[in-house]
């Protein structure tokens, strides 16, 4: 089977899958999502943030909507949505951070949503989500960001997407001064310090089920069911190419 | 979750019905030019268009990038209400100075006898060297303290909690330091070169594989304008 035609079917088991499991969810509850730290302690520090009138931080990190990375964009833009909505009710609100210039329109256009959603568009302002300059090695981004969380007053911190190891920076600036944080990294080295780091770190592909953890529509439901099983099927695979090696099959 | 309340349900506005069915359409096409099916035209030069277009888009967002940067720092510098004000307003005058040079040195107006000159003709030399004098050098400065950072980190990371998986992390790093330091003959650095090369690959792999599956099933609620991109 060529790679276009793989690529075709993939994206049709996911569409299946997906679909199914949104019918499943929406016609009964027997969809049980497993319990993900950081989705459970994301509403409870915006509400802290919201009643102590300080702000809340996400960062995209270099995630671009024009790149590579333009899905973990969108997953992070359905992690922003909900928490703006919530931080709308507070005068400070949200200050989102990006080191991609076309994510940042992305940014911008997903608070002015939130914000139109709470009629609180009086609130929102575009300098609300802000750039700043990657450099050769994000360090520029790290340290931008890190007298920001500061400026800004930001007690929750979630910082999502494509980071290397620079997150440090940034992560050890906030928790240096009791800032609360949530971390991932589609980047290993990233990913690493995230764990490190973070109060409740997310792993990997837990941020594609954003969606369902704090949207709970049922075909955001359906995509995380997809994902597990898209994963136990690529596991068996695995598995079975393995067993055929050592059995002195050749590929 | 139990604590984030159940969203209300919105009804989509048709601003909202056109951006979906532009974004499918041109995400349809674009897939095709990608990876053409066989019984189906040939899409591959439309396809290009469209990422050339987003290249370009993504050229003049620098721009925009820019724009929103000295907008935050010229209101920091108004605002004249902390140390943060004083940093703005230097990175506001470095970036006039800057661009003053870059100008001035692209109209011919300033001429410098340095080495990269002669190697890369017509160049904007004097703001590259600028560049990796001041930049490159404050970057790598920073980056040698992350080592710092992150072993501190690992050592509270102990403090917070004491679970096998952090105990497992805290091995791993010391087993990884220590046998960079020890020569290539030794035991640790030999199982410091296979822990790198199997459990840690096997790991990054799977991390990525799963990072693959999460943009495969996002990227298909896109393109089925299920995602909330689309909703008002």
């Amino acid at each position: 089977m060529n790679s276009p035609i793989l690529l075709y079917v993939v994206l049709l088991l996911a569409l299946v899958l997906t679909l199914v499991g949104a019918t499943l969810a929406s016609r009964s509850g027997i969809i049980q999502l497993r319990r993900i730290g950081a989705y459970n302690a994301m509403p409870l520090t915006v509400s802290e943030a919201v009643e102590s009138d300080r702000t809340l931080h996400v960062s995209y990190g270099s995630s671009g909507i024009a790149g590579a990375s333009a899905i973990s964009a969108v997953a992070i833009s359905e992690v922003l949505y909900p928490l703006a909505e919530r931080a709308a009710l507070a005068d400070r609100g949200a200050l989102v951070t990006t080191s991609d210039p076309v994510t940042l329109a992305l940014g911008q256009d997903t608070l002015r949503r939130a914000y139109k959603v709470r009629r609180a568009l009086a609130k929102y302002r575009p300098a609300m989500a802000r750039w700043y300059a990657q450099g050769p090695l994000s360090m520029a981004f790290a340290a931008g960001v890190g007298a920001a969380i500061l400026e800004e007053d930001v007690s929750t911190n979630i910082l999502l997407g494509q980071f290397g190891a620079e997150l440090a920076i940034m992560a050890e600036n906030a928790i240096r001064y009791d800032r609360f944080v949530i971390a991932q990294s589609d980047r290993i080295e990233g990913q690493a310090v995230a764990y490190v780091l973070s109060d409740t770190p997310l792993i990997g592909e837990e941020l594609y089920a954003a969606g369902a953890y704090l949207g709970r529509r049922p075909v955001q439901i359906g995509g995380v069911l997809a994902q597990d099983i898209i994963r136990i099927l690529i596991t068996l695979l695995i598995l079975a190419l393995m067993f055929l090696a050592i059995a002195g099959a050749k590929f | 979750m139990s604590q984030s309340p159940a969203p209300v349900r919105r009804r989509a506005s048709p601003y909202a019905v056109l951006l979906a069915a532009i974004t499918i359409a041109i995400a349809i096409i674009t897939l095709l030019g990608i990876a053409p099916l066989p019984l189906l035209p040939d899409l591959s030069g439309v396809g290009q268009g469209i990422v050339q277009l987003a290249t370009v888009v993504a050229a003049i967002a620098v721009i925009i990038g820019v724009l929103n940067l000295i907008s935050v720092h010229v209101r920091k510098v108004t605002a004249f209400n902390s140390m943060g004000s004083l940093y703005s307003g230097i990175t506001l005058l470095t970036f006039v100075l800057v661009l003053a040079l870059h100008f001035l040195e692209a109209r011919g107006m300033i001429k410098v006898n340095l080495a990269a000159s002669a190697a890369l003709p017509g160049e904007p030399v004097l703001t590259l060297t600028l560049m990796d004098a001041l930049q490159v050098v404050i970057e790598s400065a920073l980056a040698g303290l992350l080592f710092f950072s992150l072993v501190y980190a690992a050592f509270r990371l102990m403090r917070r909690r004491v679970t096998i998986w952090n105990a497992l992390f805290l091995v791993a790093v010391l087993v990884v330091l220590v046998g960079y330091v020890l020569p290539p003959g030794s035991i640790l650095y030999q199982f410091r070169d296979w822990f790198l090369r199997i459990p840690v690959g096997a790991g990054t792999r799977g991390l990525l594989i799963g990072v693959a599956i999460g943009t495969v099933i996002v990227g298909v609620r896109v393109l089925i304008g299920q995602d909330r991109l689309f909703r008002e």
